[in-house]
């Protein structure tokens, strides 16, 4: 199910949506911004389905600044260089008895 | 080493400063040492960046500590390695033990990296003092620093007008003579760029040649960390102490040790006799669309500097890349497709910043929204977009392909020219608030940089001349993968060759 | 095990209505926790309860500028398992990104496999024939773990506690076909899984600390019907029997639903041990929109041809191939081979003692027995395992030895074996020392016997009137007088004899 890129409906339900997966609470001025700036952000970047990508047979699994046959180097299976709780204290908010405290976790 | 701040134009801050290299030389032969350097370096600071911005902090005690090191290893008549002593700036996006890292953003207010970053080790090792942590576009996003939640960063060559972005306090700090090197991340022309419009050299090296664990990252195949310097000698010394295989970065290049010639590079006096470069006809300014992309003065001196370069002996051909042409989309969707992935971390549970809320999502929205900036948050969102189901394929999946067929356009043009010309930037600096009502305005800015990040390609942008306001104008060499000796060689015949016409 | 034609397979899962039959379908995945030194992607060690947040490290913490790296050893366990399951191992394959937000999972994403699994296309066969297929098994991060205080449990808690020791443990995931028709075959698969996993030393395999953890696909049909119904997923099991129970309950639960005019959503379910059944999370979890994309810090993992082969040909043995070595070369009965493959420890052990009798093999099935018999009695009462006790499988051997032999007979070896579990003796020493060798002369024991008798006349008696039961009394009688040392089968015969006088 693919949309085509030409003709995207950016709507406040679809604002609503990305802002929720992305866990930004956005004002009603922010809202009202994106709904201006998105479409035309959309449309400039939408342009690429212009581009004949056509040439490309290959399966684009990963693809990056690195060679296309760029291969994933393995670490041993030993103790790193951080020590045991080598950081938990560098930062706050400081743990709790070890833990770090979450509010209430209800339903999204 | 001091000077006075000498005011050519009124809006110009800047105090003249040997090179880093010169700077070494002198640590060497017992002429100066680098606790000297490094006073020097905040007297500077102290004179100068209350008006520029460049720095967020300073790492008095570090540097000290660093400098001391060298000066005691000088004395005791023990070897210094490469470019020991000279003070050096960092972009507030490197994590360095004991420091504040806040990226420019409130959602890292109070962070304090409880590790150095790679790069950092280097510096460390190599006996550079870091003297502070320099002002950024927040998480690196934007062309201008006009986006840090801490204050903007003005042009030492204009302080009416941006360094540009997003390692505008990197690139202000060096163009003002406050250090002679320093350390910024380019992931769409954020070195580059403001080396362009500040006159400056600035490098973004191959991807994978320079480590980026402790860098923390906007698009994880996009960035890479790089040198800004006065002049090209300065910043191949600097690429040659960063640069190198990492095991703690899975994406560092095992073939990535450079073995640079950094005294030859110093000494000069070479042409460019049998170098084949390639003109980038999507930005020579000749055709149509090129010509409305570009700034006339931008055009006249990148003519101007391909005079240069055929004057030195290099034969010049116009290549194409169409994929170029779609730059700016392609990195829009790559980069903040990983932008929103990377910054997903950032929810106020570890570290950082955290809202007041009664329940833990409630949590997440507020403190994102509270800790990010607009820049951010728009990127965020764009990226999350590119991602979500349903506009995967026809999004970040075109974007693949179409990154796919860029870096096999290179790799066509490099099998038939050494290196590859364009403009740095399409304007030079402009003057705060211009471009940032429009984001589109200032996506634009990345035009000619964007490539070479899409590709993996290293790339130099070094000073050709200035415009009518004597706003510098920055020429871009570009080369095949590890290919940085070549681009160091280039550039310092050019920068040669310009000093003497200017 | 793969003995049983598949058409003798007993489906279990029947469930019968006025209506017709329903058949249960299954689908599990499982996630196995490697049993690794360190982390995924992390070199900090694997926690084993320890303190709150004792094993993490700015990489695990999700820390800003950190990269993941990948263990080498779990990749190589991964491809173990995957081969022993008959998968194909890709020779390319790569890392994703699955994106949500929850305090358990500090980057907000997990960096998993979503299209091109490690291992593909493998089996698991069960004892009653049934082929399982295994259609993937992917690497993965594990996620930190939660305490809800305030309550049991997340509903009505005040607030939650955050461990990330757990986060970043590397998972294989291992995803079987819908080939499972009842609850006591997703038990089944579990047992045999597990067993697999601790053979091949991959996984410690223990269910109940949450080394292994299952989540059942369960929908239900019409015996006949080709479609699949509408499955649940069904989690929180943490035994075999609540595998079993928990399978059973929600297929009646489906079936009943679909009898009374409902409709099964696709939903999961939490199984509750206590009140054994299962309760919808429906709400709890939004459309998940994981936003998949390749991991950029991980180019592509590339495993060589030679290198799998090498793997492949260095696989410890099987369980299903001891189970055969055991059956069919060295002749043990099904009971026996079972025990032995499915208690690792134990055949080891045996292993080690057929390794010192290779040229004395009418000594295996005799060290088998007391291995399955009486030394796994005595270790279930003492609540040990066979390490912790003194006997070595030399010491077994040489008892077993001496009992082949003759110079002691079964009842002095029982007297003596607890000795040897707890002290580690020499059997031999033993038997030398306290004389305890087996009494074979013949004359000798036929004075034994005639004594015994001439003592109990009532008893001879009743034997001759009839109650032959009370053989039993003389042997025991006889073994009393020589303090068990009679030769049992010499001394019957003498006593048969005697008595048909």
């Amino acid at each position: 199910m693919t949309q085509s890129t030409a003709t995207i409906p950016v709507t406040p339900e679809l604002i609503d949506h990305i802002a929720n997966l992305s866990r930004l609470a956005l004002s009603d001025d922010e809202k009202a911004k994106m709904l201006d700036e998105l479409p035309r952000i959309l449309g400039m970047v939408a342009q690429l389905s212009e581009l004949d990508t056509s040439s490309i047979t290959s399966d684009v699994g990963w693809v990056s600044g690195l060679p296309a046959d760029a291969s994933m180097p393995l670490r041993p299976d030993t103790e790193g260089q951080f020590g045991k709780r080598s950081i938990l204290d560098s930062n706050p908010p400081k743990p709790e008895d070890g833990y770090f405290a979450v509010p209430q976790i209800l339903e999204v | 080493m001091s000077a006075p701040a000498t005011t050519v134009a009124p809006n110009r801050v800047v105090q003249q400063q040997a090179s880093a290299w010169e700077l070494a030389q002198a640590i060497q032969n017992g002429q100066t040492t680098s606790l000297e350097l490094v006073e020097d370096a905040y007297e500077r600071i102290a004179t100068m960046d209350g008006t520029i911005g460049a720095f967020l902090s300073l790492t008095k005690e570090k540097a000290i500590e660093t400098a001391s090191q060298v000066d005691a290893d000088a004395k005791a008549g023990k070897p210094l390695k490469l470019l020991a002593g000279v003070p050096i700036a960092l972009k507030d996006n490197m994590n360095m033990t004991g420091t504040k890292t806040t990226c420019a953003s409130k959602i890292l207010k109070g962070y304090v990296s409880p590790y150095n970053a790679t790069v950092v080790e280097k510096l460390v090792a190599n006996g550079l003092p870091v003297v502070g942590k320099t002002n950024l576009d927040e998480f690196a996003m934007g062309s201008s620093n006009e986006n840090s939640a801490y204050g903007l960063v003005k042009n030492p060559v204009d302080i009416e007008r941006v360094p540009g972005g997003s390692s505008g306090g990197s690139a202000a700090a060096v163009a003002a003579g406050m250090v002679s090197l320093s350390l910024g991340s380019d992931t769409g022309g954020s070195i580059r760029q403001p080396a362009s419009l500040c006159g400056l050299v600035g490098v973004k090296p191959t991807y994978g040649s320079v480590s980026r664990f402790g860098l923390v990252a906007f698009a994880s195949s996009l960035d890479q960390i790089g040198p800004f310097a006065r002049t090209v000698t300065d910043a191949a010394a600097l690429y040659q102490v960063i640069a190198g295989h990492d095991e703690r970065d899975a994406t560092s290049r095992a073939d990535a040790t450079p073995t640079l010639d950094i005294a030859a590079l110093a000494a000069g006096g070479e042409d460019l006799k049998g170098l084949r470069v390639g003109v980038l006809q999507e930005l020579d300014g000749i055709s149509g669309d090129s010509k409305k992309a570009l700034q006339p003065e931008t055009i006249e001196a990148f003519h101007k500097g391909l005079d240069t370069l055929k004057a030195l002996g290099a034969t010049l051909t116009t290549v194409s890349l169409p994929s170029t042409q779609y730059s700016v989309p392609i990195y829009y969707i790559l980069a903040t497709a990983e932008a929103s992935s990377n910054l997903g971390r950032y929810d106020g549970v570890r570290y950082g910043h955290r809202a007041d809320a009664a329940n833990l999502h409630p949590m997440y929205r507020a403190t994102r929204a509270e800790g990010f900036g607009p820049e951010v948050k728009r990127r965020i969102l764009l990226g999350t977009f590119c991602l979500s189901a349903g506009y995967y394929d026809a999004f970040y999946g075109k974007a693949q392909q179409a990154r796919r067929l860029m870096t096999r356009e290179f790799a066509e043009t490099f099998a038939k020219v050494d290196v590859l010309v364009c403009p740095t930037s399409p304007c030079t600096a402009f003057k705060f608030g211009e471009k940032s009502s429009d984001p589109l305005a200032m996506y634009l800015s990345d035009i000619a940089t964007i490539p070479a990040n899409i590709a993996g390609v290293p790339a130099i942008s070094v000073p050709c001349g200035v415009d009518a306001l004597g706003l510098p104008i920055g020429l871009q060499i570009t080369g095949p993968h590890l290919s940085e000796a070549q681009l160091f060689h280039v550039a310092r015949a050019f920068e040669a060759a310009t000093a003497s016409r200017a | 095990m793969n003995t049983i034609a598949p058409a003798t397979i007993a489906p279990t899962g029947i469930i019968h209505t006025p209506n017709g039959d329903y058949e249960t379908i299954i689908g599990v995945e499982v996630h196995v926790q490697l049993n690794t030194t360190t982390k995924l992607f992390c070199g900090d060690t694997l926690s084993f309860g320890d303190a709150p947040n004792d094993h993490t490290c700015p990489i695990c913490l999700g820390y800003p500028g950190v990269l993941p790296v990948l263990n080498q050893q779990a990749v190589e366990k991964a491809v173990t398992l995957g081969l022993a399951l008959g998968c194909t191992i890709a020779t390319v394959c790569k890392f994703d990104r699955k994106h949500y937000f929850y305090p358990d999972l500090p980057k907000a994403y997990q960096i998993s496999q979503f299209d091109e699994p490690l291992c593909s296309n493998g089996t698991l066969t069960l004892a009653n024939g049934r082929v399982v297929g295994i259609q993937r098994a992917h690497l993965e991060e594990d996620a930190g773990k939660l305490n809800h205080v305030g309550a049991e449990g997340l509903a009505g808690s005040l607030y939650s506690l955050v461990d990330l020791n757990r986060a970043g443990t590397p998972l294989l995931e291992v995803v079987s076909h819908p080939d499972l028709r009842s609850g006591e075959e997703c038990k089944e698969y579990m047992a045999t899984l597990r067993n697999l996993v601790r053979c091949l030393n991959v996984c410690d395999g223990n269910l109940e600390e949450g080394s292994m953890r299952c989540d059942a696909n369960v929908s239900v049909r019409k015996v006949g019907a080709t479609q699949y119904g509408t499955r649940a997923e069904v989690k929180n099991m943490n035994s075999l029997r609540s595998i079993q129970r928990a399978v059973e309950y929600e297929a009646q639960r489906q079936v009943d639903l679909v009898e009374s005019g409902g409709k099964v959503v696709q939903e999961t379910r939490l199984w509750n041990d206590a009140t054994g059944t299962t309760i919808s999370m429906r709400g709890k979890e939004a459309a998940n929109d994981y936003r998949y994309f390749p991991e950029p810090d991980l180019p592509p993992l590339r495993l060589s041809v030679t290198w799998l082969e090498d793997m492949k040909a260095n696989l410890p043995e099987l369980p299903k191939q001891r189970y055969e070595r055991y059956t069919q070369t060295i002749g043990l009965p099904d009971f026996e081979a079972n025990l032995l493959t499915e208690n690792q420890e134990l055949g080891d052990y045996f292993d080690a003692a057929l390794a010192l009798t290779a040229d004395n093999k009418a000594l295996h099935k005799p060290i088998a027995n007391w291995l399955v018999g009486d030394i796994t009695a005595w270790l279930n009462t003492e609540k040990l395992s066979l390490t912790d006790t003194k006997l070595t499988p030399s010491l077994l051997v040489e008892l077993v030895t001496l009992l082949e032999a003759q110079t002691i007979g079964s009842a002095v070896a029982k007297q003596l074996l607890p000795e040897l579990l707890t002290d580690g003796a020499s059997p031999k020493a033993l038997v030398d020392s306290r004389g305890l060798g087996q009494i074979n002369d013949t004359s000798a024991l036929e004075a034994l016997v005639a004594q015994v008798l001439a003592a109990n006349p009532a008893e001879v008696e009743a034997y001759k009137g009839g109650k032959t039961k009370l053989m039993g009394f003389f042997v025991g009688q006889v073994m009393k007088a020589t303090q068990g040392k009679a030769n049992a089968a010499t001394m019957t015969e003498l006593l048969q004899k005697k008595l048909a006088e």
